[in-house]
Formats: C-alpha cells, structure tokens, sequence
C-alpha cells in the first residue's frame, strides 16, 4: 500500500481553507492529503496525528495572523520537530524584516502573499513537491 | 506729653534719631477720675500703636508707669521721669524711674525772678501736684537760706481759693512762681495753668514765672518766666539713647546742665521791667520785630526769585540765538537728513508693503495647507476604513474568485469536463453516480471534512482489504462521501466504481463551491451593512421588538461554536430577566462583535464568560475574558472607530465603535474595566418597559 503524503492548510479563516483545499485538490488530485486546521493548535494535533498514522507531511502552508499561536510560532515549532517539512508562509502583510529572520531560522520555502492567485499556489506547490523529489 | 514734644521729638537730629518710631503723645490731667480714665485710655492704645518705649512725666506718671509696667506692657521700657528720689527707691524694680531735677530749676527761676525785679522782698511759690509737691518743702527751705532777704511763701496745690488766701494775706508778694503749671486745682475743679496764670497778673497784676515745659501746649504758656527749655528734648535724648543702646541708662539722671530760661518780653513790658536787665541767657520770646525782621526771609525769597527768574531769562534768550544760528546751520543738514530719512521710510514702507504682501500670502498659504490638513485628516480616516473594507473583503472575494475557478475547472477540465465524465459513465456506474451524487452534493455542506474521518476511512478500507486505501478515502472523504456504511465504502472502492467518485468529487466540488460563495457572500454583506449601520444609523429598518438576551447571544456564540480553539472554555451564566426592545440582528453582530475581540485577545486560551444579569431597569451583558488586556494607550479610545489592537489594515477598527453606537442608541451603555488578567465588556440596555 503505497504511502499518501500529507499538504497541511493552516488558516483561521475556514473559507479560505475551503477554497485553498479545493484549488489544490483540483491541481493535484488524489495525489496528495489534504489537511485543514483552523489554528495553530488544530495544526500541531493534526500533525501528530498524521504522524501516528504514518502519514508524512511535505509542506505545511499557515497563515501568519491567527488568534492563539500565531504561524511564525507555529512553524518554528514545527521546523524544531520536523525540519524535512517545507514551510510556506501565508499573509497579508508581515513585516520584512520579521519575515527574514523567521525565513533563516525556519528555512522557509515560500511566503504566500494575500490574496494570492490560484495559479501562483499551484506554482508553490509544484515546486516544493518537486524540489523534494 | 503732648504732640508738639512728640513732634519735636521726631524733628530731632537724623543721626541720632530712629525714624522709624511713631510718637504717640497722650495728656494726663491730674484729677484721680479722669487719670484713671487716661490710664485706660493709653493701655487701650498700647496695641494700637505697639509702643516700644513709654516716656511719662510728672508724679502722678510713676504711679503710671508702674501700673502700665505691670499690667499693660509689662515688656516695655517705660522712662518716668519726676519722680521723687522716695519713689524711685519704691518702685526700682517696677519702672525705669528717672527724676529730673526740678530743684534746679525752681531755684533758677527764683534767681531770673530776682534779677528782673530786684526790689522784690516777697515771692509766692506755687507748688502745684505735679512738681512732687512735698519734696518741695525742703527746697523752699534751701531757698530761703540762699535769699535770707527774700520771703518766700509756698502755696501746695494752687486753686484760685488757696492762692487767693496766700496773696490776701501776703500783700507785699512783688511777684509769683507757678511750678508745673498743666494742669492745676486739687480741689475737683480743674484749671489750666496758663488759666491761673491769667488770673493772677490779671486779679492781683502780679508777674508770674513759670516752669513752663516748653512741650506743653502754646495755651500754657502766660508766665514770664520758663525754665528747663530743652526739657523734652532731654526727655527725648534719655528716650532715644534708651532705645539705640538697647541698654538701661543710669536710673538717676541729673539735669541741671539742660535747664535754660527765657523771658517773655510782652509780659515784662506789661510789668514795666525794661527788657534791657534781662541777664545773659535768658532769652526773650515774643518780641515784637522790625519789618526787615519780619520778611527777611520772603525778602530774601524773593530776590533769589527774581535773581532765579532772570537768569533763566537771559539762558533762555542766549540758547535762543544759539539755537537760531545753529538752527540755520543744521537746518541744511537737517532737510538732507529729512530727504535721506523720507528715502529710508519709503524703502522701509515699500518692504513692509511687500512683508504684508507676503504674510497675506503666508496666511492663504496656511489656510491652503488647513484645507489640506483637513482633507488629509479626512482622507485618512477614509483610507483607514477602505484598507479595513478591503481588508474584509478581500478573503470573501478571493473565496469567490476561487470558487469560480474551481467551478469552472469541473465545468471544463482536461478529460472534457463534468458533463463528458458523466455521459462517459455506462448504466452500472451511472446507478452508482445516481445514487450518491445527493450525498456528495449534501456532504460538502459540512463546513471541515474532518481529517480523523478521512483515516478511519482509509483504516476500513485496508479492513475491508481494499488496495490504494489512502488514495480511495482521500477522494471518497473530498467528495463528501465520509458517512458511508462498509457495503457502500465496498461498492464505492472497487475499481470500476472509480470513474464515479471522481465524478462525485466534481460535483461535491461544484456544491463546495457554491456554498463557499453563499459563505464569502453573506461576509461582504455583513461587511457592508456593518459599515452602513454605522455611517447611517440603526434605526434605518425599524425593525425593533422584544429581544430575550439569552436568546440572542446564543445565536451569536453559536457562530463560534466550532471554531472556539480547543485551549478556550466558554462559560454561560444567564439570570432570567424581562426582554429588552431592539433589533434582534444588531443585536446578535454586538455579541459576536464582543465575542470576537475576546476571543482575539485570548492567544493563550483561558475562559471567556458570558454573562446575562439585571440591575434596577437595566439587563447587564458581561462578556469577560482572560485575554491579554486592552494597551492602556488606547483604552480611553478604544470605542472610536478605527482603533484597533490588531495591526494596520488587519481590521477595520470598527468594531467597538459600531457595538457602543448600538448600545447607546438602545439607551444603553458599553463600557470596559481591567482584571487581572483580561478584560470585562459591560453592557447596560434598558428593560422593556412594557414588559
């Protein structure tokens, strides 16, 4: 049984999960598993349970601004746990210069701005499900 | 004392003086009742005039002085002078007790006496009460033994009667002495001295000497002759030296050197004594004066006037003609000066023309840069709510534009498209596609497809012994099929059923789609009517009735229901009270619009509760967090519209904004206070009256 890798959306704003996950779905069809979480806290549950389900992870895309853990925390988080996972940021206005220094420090593949263009996300993510092969 | 010795007192010489005292002069007449009345008088005025010295004459003035020293000034230097050697010794430690010695004077004025009627075989001396009257006896003595030709008769305290009585029986008395002549008669009847006096020369036309003080007032003066003319001044240098020392002189004080006489020549006309025979230093007063005498002084005035007058004449006069020659000479220079000077001020006017050119310009120039300021002020607060609009905006419209997308992407993808996918379908997979389209459709209404559901559909697939599980429950769970019993996940896995899911997928998208859109939709005009309400007013539709509380806030906290992050607890406690009157649906977006800033302000989770009380006439909603607080910078505007704790153009700020309007159109109240830890919303709207 071959192994579904995983795509994780983090977004508190559930229409936009919707959305992303559709245009995904759409570009990549059954190739990838596609996970929402609507916080930060959702996403670090999420990933454990994946984890338990032996599903892997390739890229995890959040939002920056979310009530709770914001993303950048997140991802640290995350980078500290999982550093094969590619990260992508996604807002609609961080600063550059907290953009960079989380950029070094989690090696962040992308920053996702919004709004952002279905073909530019696609784009995202061909590319880092390619660089990984 | 009286005021010209006080007067004179403070004319002294500046050196020696101290100006900054203020003589106060007061007058003590012998008679017991109204020395009493004086006593009382002068301790009234001692506050008044916060005396640092007491200068007293006379003997009645050392029981004065002691009285005055015990109860009145008990601080003050109090100088008594007159007083008999007996009461000095009495009341050495009650005053400063100075006797000035009359004896002296009284025998000098016995000596002018006899030089200015040297055939006098009688004198009467009349004692009076303020001379220390019985002292007086012995000296009467002393001076019968320096004249042993001369009969001197005494008279203690004269009165008319007692005086009378004296001169009946001593007829060849050639002239009299009045000693201390202020106030004379013991007897009850009070007679001034000069009074006396006048009865005497006149009623006996016998001259009279007087120890007259030349303090005592003008009034008193009659007699012939005075002794002990620098008398006050003496009294005054003790005083003065008293006060400059700051020392007590010597409680004895002889003053025999001070005494000085004179000689009233008008008196001693009227008495046929030729002015000529009075001795070397007795002067003479009230001596008639020559005319040159008389206006010497104006005279003199005078001419210095003149003198004065005609010297500024002839300066006046000779400036004048200097003046007119130099005035000549400098005029030419002058109308120069005046043509250069005219030039000056034209230049000077002609820049401060232009200057007032230039603030008139300034000032247009500010009123333009105003109108800007304005403008800027208005176009700020317009860009901050159309970054908070687009903002807003932006998410739902993307979902739009995605949706859109994705619709078109099933309407026209690479295999043709939903349509060519279904008719491709034979009859068995289109049973199939029949059956399960609804469900596909349906199930993506769920708002998250739920990962968990996704594994445990993979996990009964690999139960059920499907292959490519994972891939099979990722497309079943997208095409909304996660709810499916085992024959169904069989029936839907196999792989000639596969076609038909991803044709269910594409449907299920297309139902996705819709409903995203419906979502994003409902935001924008949330969005807007949020904006609206706000700019427009509330009461546009009107649509007031009885609102329970409870009710309405559970409509709102449903809202966030499935989206509460698992690390905040939410709390309710509501009190059955009466409904108010209000727009249910305002009245749900205040709620969530409280409840959404709680939440926001709780990164760290915590409990936020919600409450619902009374207090008298008002339903009170608490919504209660234990969040991060509110920046004390901005709690005081926190209700005005674009202020926000999120950064710029992440919100639109208006929330707290429209929530007061709300609350204070209802006549309410919105209000915020700090807790420990987060932050209390309080909101107070008026029960329904008719409730």
């Amino acid at each position: 049984m071959s192994v579904k890798e995983a795509i994780l959306v983090v977004d508190d704003e559930i229409i936009l999960l919707l959305s992303m996950r559709q245009e995904l779905k759409l570009a990549f069809g059954s190739r990838f598993a596609f996970e929402m979480a609507t916080s930060a806290q959702d996403a670090l549950a999420a990933i454990e349970r994946l984890g338990g389900q032996g599903t892997p992870i390739v890229l995890i895309i959040s939002d920056w601004l979310m009530p709770g853990m914001h993303g950048d925390e997140l991802l640290r988080k995350v980078h500290a746990e999982h550093p094969s996972i590619k990260l992508v940021l996604l807002s609609g206005h961080a600063e550059d210069a907290q953009m960079n220094a989380l950029a070094e420090e989690v090696g962040l593949y992308a920053y996702l701005n919004k709004p952002y263009r279905r073909t530019e996300l696609i784009d995202l993510v061909r590319g880092a499900v390619a660089a990984d092969r | 004392m009286e005021q010209s010795f006080a007067s004179r007192w403070q004319a002294r010489d500046p050196k020696t003086a101290v100006f900054n005292y203020r003589f106060a002069a007061f007058s003590f007449p012998a008679s017991e009742k109204a020395y009493a009345l004086a006593v009382g008088d002068l301790a009234e005025r001692l506050g008044a005039f916060n005396l640092r010295l007491i200068v007293a004459q006379g003997d009645p003035s050392t029981d004065l002085a002691v009285l005055l020293r015990k109860s009145y000034a008990p601080e003050t230097p109090i100088i008594s002078i007159e007083a008999t050697d007996q009461e000095r010794v009495k009341h050495r430690d009650q005053a400063l007790l100075y006797q000035y010695n009359s004896h002296d004077y009284t025998a000098e004025i016995l000596r002018l006496g006899i030089r200015l009627f040297p055939k006098a075989s009688s004198v009467a001396i009349l004692v009076n009460v303020g001379s220390g009257d019985q002292s007086y006896l012995p000296l009467i003595e002393e001076l019968r033994a320096e004249h042993p030709m001369l009969r001197i008769v005494p008279v203690l305290n004269p009165t008319r009667s007692t005086v009378d009585e004296a001169l009946r029986d001593s007829p060849k008395v050639s002239f009299v002495i009045l000693l201390s002549p202020g106030w004379v008669g013991a007897d009850g009847r009070l007679l001034l001295g000069s009074e006396l006096i006048d009865w005497i020369e006149q009623g006996y036309g016998l001259p009279v000497l007087s120890s007259i003080q030349e303090f005592a007032g003008s009034g008193m003066v009659g007699g012939v002759g005075v002794t002990a003319r620098n008398y006050g001044h003496a009294v005054a240098d003790l005083g003065l030296s008293l006060v400059l020392d700051g020392k007590e002189p010597e409680p004895w004080i002889s003053s025999s050197g001070l005494a000085t006489s004179f000689a009233d020549y008008q008196a001693l006309l009227r008495f046929g004594v030729s002015p000529s025979s009075v001795p070397n230093g007795v002067e003479l007063i009230n001596q008639p004066v020559s005319f040159w005498v008389r206006y010497r002084y104006l005279i003199a005035t005078g001419i210095a006037l003149l003198f004065i007058a005609t010297s500024v004449l002839v300066g006046v006069l000779l400036l004048r003609s200097r003046q007119r020659r130099f005035l000549v000479k400098t005029n030419e220079t002058l109308e120069l000066k005046i043509a250069d000077r005219t030039a000056e001020l034209r230049a000077a006017n002609e820049e401060l023309e232009a200057s007032n050119e230039n603030l008139a310009l300034m000032i247009r120039r500010n009123e333009a840069m105003q109108d800007n300021l304005l403008r800027h002020a208005r176009e700020v607060t317009l860009g901050r709510l159309t970054a908070g609009i687009d903002h807003e905006l932006n998410t739902p419209l993307n979902a739009i534009g995605s949706a859109n997308e994705a619709i078109c992407l099933v309407l026209s993808d690479a295999e043709g498209g939903i349509a060519e996918r279904i008719l491709s379908l034979d009859e068995g997979q289109e049973r199939l596609f029949r059956r399960y389209a609804p469900m596909a459709i349906g199930g993506s209404r769920e708002a998250l497809p739920n990962g968990a559901d996704s594994g445990s559909i993979e996990e009964r697939l690999v139960g059920l012994g499907r292959g490519d599980a994972a891939t099979i429950a990722g497309d079943l769970r997208d095409a909304g099929l996660a709810a499916l019993e085992d024959d169904q996940l069989l029936e839907l896995s196999r792989a000639d059923a596969q076609p038909v899911v991803q044709a269910l997928y594409r449907v299920s998208a297309l139902g996705r789609s819709t409903r995203i859109i419906d979502s994003a939709l409902e935001r924008i005009v949330d969005v807007l009517r949020t904006v609206r309400e706000y700019i427009t007013g509330l009461h546009a539709d009107g649509h007031e009735r009885r609102v329970v509380l409870r009710e309405s806030l559970d409509r709102a906290l449903l809202l966030f229901k499935n989206r509460l992050p698992a690390s905040i607890a939410l709390e309710t406690d509501y009190r059955d009270i009466p409904p108010v009157r209000g727009n249910d649906a305002v009245l749900v977006r205040l709620w969530t619009h409280l409840v959404q800033n709680a939440l926001q302000a709780m990164d760290s989770g915590g409990i936020l509760r919600v409450s619902v009380g009374r207090d008298g006439g008002f339903a009170v909603v608490a919504v209660d967090d234990e969040g991060k607080g509110i920046p004390p910078e901005i709690a005081d505007t926190i209700f005005d519209p674009f202020v926000t704790t999120r950064p710029l153009a992440e919100g639109m700020g208006m929330g707290l904004a429209y929530c007061k309007k709300v609350v204070e159109s209802m006549g309410g109240t919105i209000t915020h206070s700090p807790k420990e830890r987060g932050t209390v919303f309080t909101v107070r709207i008026p029960l329904d009256a008719d409730a």
